[in-house]
């Protein structure tokens, strides 16, 4: 267990030196401030800048509530853009390490396989949920700010959830990033892959808690009743992270 | 490229300035930790000043991909 702590220090002073907790945090930050604000200004916007004379929007239309704000920043700037950039942020996880040379450096030590793949899990883990916490947070006093409350309790219980689907992410591209040895084509074929999750767990709602992206039905019902959703889809995610990790280090193992 | 700018000058800045004041400031903090890096690292990197440009005129998406990739790619001694 000494050596997984001294692997999980290594890669977040690697990750302090790159500014990666300033810059992933102001990323999000801005992703999270964006959607509230055009929510609340849209019709000044519209007016000052559209350029288009006598546009204007249905003064009856119904006021959009907190939770649905704050659901619209998550699954249209957090899961697209957000994913984007983050799954960029993860692509050097192992290969740059196997380029470098230094995973032959550290499996010819006595440190296990596990304990290697398990350090760059939970790093890489706790730094994307350090900066998407404070996206959320950020995110979530605003819409509160703009468009009323909605109960704290719901939020925790959201980025809980929210972030098992963010450990699978990690655990995909480790497992890809066995596979493929470039790194641009390990970010470009996770960011395929999780888009196709995410675009069948949003077109097929039946069959879809066997997916790992269907946790974020179960997310997003916490916050609002709306969404179809079923426990399994919890189990399932979780499932898929530790298949993936066996996977992984079954196959470097065998290298 | 719209180079227009006269719908600017009819903008009434002071309803839209709420919305701007954050966005702006946290992206001008971006640019500035992002410049500062490139400062830096400037006799280094791989091309500075195409990555000066980057920088500089995409918004939020340059420094990023500074970050992420610019300031990683460091020149050779065999490439000069």
């Amino acid at each position: 267990m000494n050596n997984l702590a001294i692997l999980i220090r290594v890669e977040l002073t690697e990750a302090a030196k790159e500014y990666k907790y300033v810059w992933l945090t102001i990323f999000f930050i801005i992703l999270g401030l964006t959607q509230p604000l055009i929510n609340m200004y849209l019709e000044i916007i519209l007016q000052q800048l559209g350029g288009t004379f006598g546009v204007m929007l249905d003064p009856n239309k119904p006021s959009p509530t907190s939770n649905e704000i704050f659901l619209s920043t998550i699954s249209g700037q957090f899961n697209q853009i957000g994913l984007v950039i983050l799954i960029i942020s993860f692509m050097s996880l192992i290969a740059a390490d196997r380029e470098n040379g230094m995973q032959d450096f550290i499996l010819t030590r006595p440190v296990s396989i596990y304990s290697y793949v398990y350090a760059k899990l939970i790093a890489h883990w706790l730094i994307s949920m350090f900066s998407i916490l404070f996206g959320i947070l950020i995110s979530y006093f605003y819409t509160v700010y703009l468009f009323g409350s909605f109960s704290l309790l719901k939020l925790i219980s959201f980025s809980f959830l929210y972030s098992l689907w963010i450990l699978y992410l990690v655990s995909l591209v480790i497992v890809i990033s066995i596979y493929i040895k470039h790194q641009v084509l390990i970010a470009v074929s996770t960011i395929g892959i999780t888009f196709v999750l995410l675009f069948i767990n949003n077109f097929n709602p039946t069959f879809s808690y066997l997916l790992p992206s269907s946790i974020l039905n179960v997310a997003a019902h916490q916050i609002s009743d709306a969404h179809d959703f079923h426990h399994l889809s919890v189990v399932s995610c979780l499932l898929f992270t530790i298949s993936h990790l066996v996977w992984a280090t079954m196959k470097l193992k065998r290298i | 490229m719209n180079i227009d700018i006269a719908p600017l000058l009819e903008i009434d800045w002071l309803q839209l300035l709420p919305l701007i004041i954050p966005i702006l400031f946290l992206n001008v903090l971006l640019i500035g930790i992002t410049l500062l890096d490139w400062y830096k690292r400037k006799n280094q990197i791989v091309l500075p000043y195409m990555w000066l440009l980057i920088i500089v005129s995409m918004q939020m998406i340059g420094p990023i991909l500074y970050l992420m990739v610019g300031r990683r790619n460091v020149r050779h001694d065999y490439d000069s």
